[in-house]
């Protein structure tokens, strides 16, 4: 045996799972499908938790010196929350996504390394029940989810919360590294014959270079949690202050971890947006090359951007500006992102499926979002508004106005290929509309409850003119959103069991994974089509217009 | 926007307003466009299944937006460099602060030391000068935020900030510690006196003097309290006695007494301030009454211990605190 | 690129940042604190650990050597190589071992200061590493004994050997800022 592997990646079809195996065949599998759905569905958990957390601290703040919830409590359920939505919500709903559809895209039969793709999985689901298990276990973390020192030292934080967080972390950080390591070496080599690597669908792309952000980025998480443990475990002294510690390293390693982080999360959301908007529009997507090439430019930025969480912190003007600048710099490669969607719809035939709507519905709440975060960009205006409610608003707008919205918009758009059932347009079209105006109502007003002077991370405010009312009104659209969500499980679960059947490719896309039965097969494909474009199904339908055929004459000026 | 009372202030809210207008219009332009797809664009009849023409791309449109947009930006960067410098201006290196703030878990240090004075959680400061604040922090992480005065600053053990602060409007200003630190983080309210510089220096040279408590200031034949005012009704003198034999003097400080401590916000002249717990509850005898008896019931968590006092000691005390006016 | 292989340099990738965060802390504290009182490298035996070093560097050596046997389907050469690979390994950690006794001993830990929290936060990671490495070649060792490898080529040994090339120069790099720049500084 020539090519020996110490631990041989399975090469033959798995085993299809049948309902006679039982929960086995869960907890066994390694198949890229299963461990898909898992994470998404492991997600959704999290989100209903994130959610009902959100929904607690929304009824405490719903009115001044309010009692619901003690300020012990409100404390460990708001780092909660921020770390759950995070790390168990949106970046592993984002390797879902891509696990379960990049081998579907590029025409494989599973991920490089389907077994290490099952640690990942395992690895983010026990970091995730560590977090949760702190509550039982004499109380969660309270210092907030990027756990500035020097309040994670011993001498301020006497629970264990802290331990289990790091610990959590540190697990579902790992499980994150795996997931991306995966996802390059399964672009890079497994790719059907034919398919070029700037012929891959979009969103295959920005998993790829998600999974280059992923390898890059984690480390520092990884260290500077180490770093944290071996403090509070062993007594040394890298983030405590009192001893020679600093507590400005940590902020520095954590930020050059943080800020990438938000790409990871949004990089997937981009590419699914990218996915969606063209089927819809029933055009191609509006300059490949430069949705493609503004993905790297975005990802190469991240890294020299994160000291803008520390614009308070007060390192130097200059030392300020520079990443000022950088921050700044970032929202060019993004709105060619978004100028490029709008150019997708614009002249084409637009289909206003739920999915559609939810991908309009992302353009324009993430560019609100994108644009206040260039006003903290600014550099003075951020020494106003950090640490306010009006960061509270930006963060929101971009991870569940934008990326939340994105990750809806693939899930009616992919949910007839992965279970062979439609979801109800109609009950989905309800369910859209209370999301988008609880949304709005729910954090638009915190930009001016920022604004007014309300810092985040408080229990409790004192009765200042308007904060009551203006936070009661933020807390009536957080149980909109609820009662949206709500909506969308019951739409799944009927689905599920009544919906009406879906075909193969029932929105006439043109990617390769609707060109594989609903549901695909365990092995995926039983034939590939020839792929001479970056739209094969389009190719076989058109045989008069390919792709491949008009690049070559009509357009010279796009690049191919 | 903000309210602004100072240059600083202002120069930050004045970039805010023309920052916020360049991306109303960026939104606009985006919204407008979306809009106009969404009308123009749309498929009219469901049986229409034509495809409308295939365009990939146009390299053009994109050289146009992304110069665009980075035109925009540097109209950004440029603005944010001059107020930078206006609205934080340097500090010179051998500059000496007129007033050090120190964040405790959960209330204000605030240290005159040319005056040698030192209060908390009410902060004064005279009208119409620059007043330079050094930051420092006796714990973990705090932020200095009042609004209406200007940019807020992080506050660390390890990485002391000075500030420069000016107001031109007497008023009182109030703020909150914007880093999170702890329980109590939410009731660490700041509260800034501007008075006038007259009426900041008789504060500053009455707080340098030990306060006098009603039956020590008949005996050196002052004028006791007019009868006017309605006086407590505990024996002053006897509180005192109070306050120095409980454990009291182990966290705070009253100049003039062996109280010196400074684990607590320092009780000198406590009678002028206006709020007790940094800003949960007001300053009044019942209020402090209640505070000593149980502070942790008023704010949760707080490093104070609560006290059993017979009912005669606690109004003795009351009395003998509020009365340092 | 072969999948096992890339997928090597991924998360070589990601050790060396990794190392290289906890680099960023050693020299963080070293210029801020400027060697201040209390244990810094100067209380370091640099000699001793040299020494020790050249052991892990010349198993870098003979894990190629390895590899060369392999190719020419030499299997006693592709055993000999690898027990000399962790044979050398070996020597090394045990001198890793012998140093931090000694520290420990004039009690330079953890939690004594901050150059003992990243000395031994740093030198920790490089010999768990070091270990996992060993522990990877053994098998390998094991696997040629069985006569599992046959050549020219085989992506077990090819792999593992990048890591343990990598596992060296993250040596090279903590010997140099650690051991030897303080010397000369
Ligand atoms: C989840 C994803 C996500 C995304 C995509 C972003 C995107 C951006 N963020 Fe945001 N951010 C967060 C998540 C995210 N952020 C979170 C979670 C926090 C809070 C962390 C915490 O403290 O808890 C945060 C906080 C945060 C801060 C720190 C605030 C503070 O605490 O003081 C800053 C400061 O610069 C910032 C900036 C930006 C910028 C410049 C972008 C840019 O990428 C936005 C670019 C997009 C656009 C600009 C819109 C589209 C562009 C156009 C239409 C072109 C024309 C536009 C112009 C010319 C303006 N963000
Ligand atoms: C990225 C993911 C994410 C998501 C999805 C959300 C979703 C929401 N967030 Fe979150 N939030 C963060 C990330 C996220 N948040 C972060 C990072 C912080 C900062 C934390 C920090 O400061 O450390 C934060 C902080 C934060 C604050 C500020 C807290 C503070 O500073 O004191 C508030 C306050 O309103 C808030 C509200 C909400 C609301 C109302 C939702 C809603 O959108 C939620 C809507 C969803 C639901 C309502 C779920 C539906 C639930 C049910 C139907 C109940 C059924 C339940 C079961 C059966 C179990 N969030
Ligand atoms: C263990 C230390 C400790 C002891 C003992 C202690 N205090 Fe305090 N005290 C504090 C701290 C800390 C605060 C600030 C609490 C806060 O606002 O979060 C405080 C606040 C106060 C305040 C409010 C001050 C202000 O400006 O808001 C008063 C009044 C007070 N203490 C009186 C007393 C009296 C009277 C006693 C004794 C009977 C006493 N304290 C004993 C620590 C202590
Ligand atoms: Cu002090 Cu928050
Ligand atoms: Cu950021």
């Amino acid at each position: 045996m020539s090519d020996f592997t110490l631990v041989p990646e399975p090469t033959a079809p798995l085993p299809k799972i049948t309902e006679q195996e039982g929960l086995l065949s869960w907890v066994a599998s390694v198949d890229h499908k299963l461990l898909g759905l898992m994470y998404i569905g492991t997600s959704v958990i999290f989100l209903l938790l994130t959610g009902l957390e959100a929904l607690l601290m929304r009824i405490q703040l719903s009115s001044a010196r309010n009692t619901f919830l003690s300020p012990e409590t409100y404390n460990q359920i708001y780092t909660v929350h921020g770390t759950t939505g995070v790390f168990l919500v949106v970046v592993p709903l984002g390797l879902g996504f891509g696990i379960y559809l990049v081998p579907l895209q590029i025409g494989a039969r599973d991920m490089a390394f389907p077994r290490l793709n099952a640690l990942g999985y395992w690895m983010f689901l026990f970091g995730g029940l560590l977090l949760y298990y702190s509550f039982i276990a004499g109380g969660a973390p309270n210092m907030g989810w990027f756990a500035h020192a020097p309040l994670t030292a011993h001498a301020y934080n006497t629970t264990q919360g802290v331990d289990y967080w790091a610990f959590g972390l540190l697990m579902t950080g790992i499980g994150t590294t795996t997931g991306g390591l995966n996802f390059i070496v399964t672009i890079l080599t497994m790719r059907a014959t034919g398919m070029k690597l700037l012929q891959v669908p979009v969103f295959t792309w920005t998993i790829l270079v998600n999974g280059f952000l992923i390898i890059g980025t984690m480390p520092p998480l990884n260290a500077a949690l180490v770093m944290l443990i071996i403090d509070r475990q062993f007594g040394a002294h890298f983030f405590s202050p009192d001893s020679g510690g600093s507590s400005i390293l940590y902020q520095h390693i954590f930020w050059a971890f943080g800020h990438p982080e938000v790409y990871i999360m949004v990089l997937p959301a981009f590419g699914i947006i990218s996915e969606v908007l063209p089927v819809f529009s029933r055009k191609p997507l509006f300059g490949y090359i430069f949705v493609a090439g503004s993905t790297v430019a975005i990802s190469f930025l991240s890294y020299a951007v994160y000291a803008h969480h520390m614009f308070a912190v007060g390192l130097g003007h200059l030392f300020e500006a520079l990443f000022g600048l950088s921050s700044e710099l970032i929202a060019i490669p993004t709105g060619v992102k978004i100028f490029n969607w709008i150019f997708t719809m614009w002249g084409g035939k637009l289909r206003f499926t739920v999915s559609m709507l939810y991908a309009i519905a992302f353009i324009i709440l993430f560019t609100i979002g994108g644009i206040t975060g260039v006003t903290f960009a600014v550099i003075p205006t951020d020494w106003q508004t950090t640490d306010s409610y009006y960061v509270v608003a930006h963060l929101h707008y971009v991870a569940f106005g934008g990326i939340f919205f994105a990750i809806m918009s693939g899930f009616y758009y992919w949910f007839p290929k992965a279970t062979g059932r439609m979801l109800s347009e109609r009950l989905g079209k309800w369910n859209f509309w209370l999301i988008f105006i609880g949304f709005n109502i729910t954090f638009f007003i915190q930009h001016f409850l920022g604004l007014m002077g309300m810092p985040r991370r408080v229990y409790s405010y004192p009765d200042v003119a308007n904060w009551s009312l203006f936070n009661l009104i933020s807390t009536i659209g957080a149980f909109m959103m609820a009662f949206a969500i709500l909506l969308f499980l019951i739409n799944v679960v009927i689905s599920l069991t009544r919906g009406e059947r879906a075909s193969d490719n029932p929105w006439d896309a043109w990617t390769l994974e609707w060109a594989t039965s609903s549901p695909p097969p365990i092995e995926n494909f039983h034939t590939i089509p020839p792929i001479r474009s970056r739209r094969p199904l389009w190719d076989l339908a058109h045989p008069e217009d390919p792709d491949w055929n008009r690049s070559h004459k009509a357009e010279r000026s796009v690049p191919q | 926007m903000f309210d602004p009372v100072s240059p600083q202030g202002k120069s930050i809210s004045d970039l805010f307003i023309i920052i916020l207008l360049i991306g109303a219009a960026v939104f606009l332009l985006v919204f407008g466009l979306v809009v106009y797809s969404i009308i123009r664009f749309r498929r009219r009849t469901v049986t229409d299944t034509g495809e409308p023409r295939q365009i990939s791309g146009n390299t053009k449109l994109e050289l146009t937006w992304t110069a665009g947009t980075a035109l925009v930006i540097l109209g950004l960067f440029i603005p944010t460099l001059l107020v930078m410098e206006s609205s934080d201006p340097a500090v010179p290196k051998d500059a000496q602060p007129d007033v050090v703030i120190v964040g405790h878990q959960w209330w204000w240090e605030y240290r005159y030391p040319k005056a040698n004075v030192t209060t908390a959680n009410e902060m004064y400061m005279p009208t119409g000068t620059k007043f330079l604040a050094r930051l420092e922090s006796s714990d973990v992480q705090h932020d200095f935020w009042v609004p209406q005065i200007g940019r807020k600053m992080d506050m660390y053990p390890d990485h002391p900030n000075q500030l420069y602060m000016r107001v031109d409007q007497p008023g009182t200003y109030r703020g909150n510690c914007a880093e999170y630190c702890g329980t109590q983080h939410a009731w660490m309210l700041i509260r800034v006196n501007a008075v006038p510089q007259a009426e900041f220096d008789s504060w500053l040279q009455q707080q340098q003097k030990p306060p006098v408590v009603a039956l020590e200031q008949a005996a050196q034949g002052v004028n006791a309290a007019p009868a006017t005012q309605n006086p407590p009704t505990g024996d002053p003198a006897k509180g005192k006695q109070v306050f120095l034999n409980n454990t009291c003097i182990n966290c705070h400080a009253i100049s003039g007494t062996t109280a010196v401590a400074k684990v607590g916000p320092n009780l000198t002249y406590l009678g002028k301030r206006s709020i007790l717990g940094a800003g949960i509850i007001d300053n009044n005898p019942r209020n402090l009454a209640e505070w000593i008896l149980n502070a942790q019931k008023i704010k949760p968590g707080v490093l104070m211990p609560a006290y059993q006092l017979s009912a005669e000691d606690l109004r003795n005390l009351v009395a003998f605190l509020e009365e340092q006016k | 690129m072969e999948k096992n292989r890339l997928g090597m340099l991924c998360f070589i990738a990601t050790e060396a940042i990794f190392f290289g965060m906890l680099l960023v802390a050693y020299l963080y504290f070293r210029f801020s604190s400027n060697g201040g009182p209390g244990p810094g490298p100067k209380n370091l035996d640099v000699a001793t650990t040299a020494f020790f070093s050249l052991f892990l560097f010349s198993s870098s050596f003979t894990i190629w050597q390895a590899e060369r046997a392999l190719h020419r389907q030499n299997r006693n050469g592709v055993i000999l190589w690898l027990v000399a690979t962790v044979v050398l390994g070996v020597i090394f950690l045990s001198g890793q071992g012998l140093e931090w006794s000694k520290l420990i001993a004039e009690d330079i830990t953890v939690s004594r200061n901050t150059f003992g929290s990243t000395f031994f936060t740093l030198t920790g990671f490089h010999g768990l590493h070091v270990l996992a490495g060993l522990i990877m070649i053994s098998m390998l060792a094991g696997f040629a004994i069985a006569g599992w490898f046959k050549g020219p080529k085989s992506v077990a040994l090819d792999v593992i050997s990048l890591y343990w090339h990598f596992v060296d120069i993250v040596w090279v790099v903590l010997l140099t800022i650690i051991y030897l720049i303080p010397l000369v500084a």
